[in-house]
């Protein structure tokens, strides 16, 4: 019975695969184990599922702020017309 | 080069510069490479400028020519590599249970709609340019680029293992970083 029972460290590495791989059944298992066992790594796992939303709908191209960089544009400008 | 392509050029430049530094330093999270990196790119459309035919736009041209350049950049050996893979001796015990101060406080339910504002952007934004090189990569591989797993392993020459340790990693540090700066507990 003792594989069963996994540790914090890995409950939550396991969750983290289970966010980009595949577990196995006795992964599964395992987890769903500790998980009623542990409240502070169930309550981790949901702040980490949301955490993935954010990611993912928060990393894309549309969000970066636009930083103005007059000096790059002023030697981009330079070289272009040196060539 | 003619008049007229330069002219054309020094358009492109005084339109699209400021875009594609961003994009750039958003990537590399570092001034000078990101220069660097966009300089190159107006190089190459100064060089290849004859090819550039018009089927796409100039914009889609020169961030393509851009993102050619980063992942160049990200396929030189990693500079710096600040932490080994599944090294969380931060977050567990060595009885691999939670260390007191980072066990993850409940997150109160009001807050939580407040996450579509700019304040909670910028706070993941600066809690991302506080990860480790690698877990940056692997960060942006996966949520920006969405890339498939496999590939990501090959480029940056990880295990399936080491690749989902890195994520655990960042997560875990992530999370404690968005708690501590987002949500008055």
């Amino acid at each position: 019975m003792k594989f069963l029972f996994l540790s914090c460290h890995k409950a939550t590495e396991l969750m983290e695969k289970k966010h980009h791989l595949k577990l196995s059944w006795v992964e599964n298992m395992q987890l769903r184990l500790h998980n009623t066992m542990c409240g502070v790594c169930a309550l981790y796992e949901k702040q980490s599922a949301m955490l993935e939303g954010i990611l993912k709908k928060n990393l894309i191209k549309e969000n970066i702020k636009i930083i103005e960089n007059e000096g790059l544009t002023n030697k981009i400008i330079e070289n272009i017309s040196q060539k | 080069m003619v008049t007229a392509d330069k002219q054309l050029l020094t358009q492109w430049a005084k339109v699209y510069t400021n875009e594609l530094f961003s994009w750039a330093y958003y990537k590399t999270s570092d001034k000078k490479i990101a220069e660097d990196l966009v300089q190159d790119t107006f190089l190459v459309a100064i060089e290849s400028f004859e090819k550039f035919k018009g089927n796409s736009s100039p914009k889609t041209w020169l961030f393509s020519i851009l993102n050619h350049k980063i992942v160049d950049f990200y396929r030189k050996p990693p500079r710096e590599i600040s932490f080994e893979a599944g090294n969380a001796s931060v977050f567990f015990d060595k009885n691999e249970n939670w260390q007191k101060d980072q066990v993850p406080k409940l997150w109160k339910e009001e807050e939580i709609h407040l996450l579509d504002d700019e304040t909670f952007r910028t706070i993941l934004y600066n809690c991302l340019q506080n990860l480790a090189q690698r877990a940056y990569i692997c960060v942006f591989a996966t949520y920006l680029e969405e890339k498939e797993t496999s590939l990501i392993c090959q480029e940056l020459n990880i295990s399936a293992t080491n690749y989902w340790q890195i994520l655990h990693r960042a997560k875990l540090q992530l999370r404690k970083c968005i708690e501590s700066n987002a949500f008055k507990l």
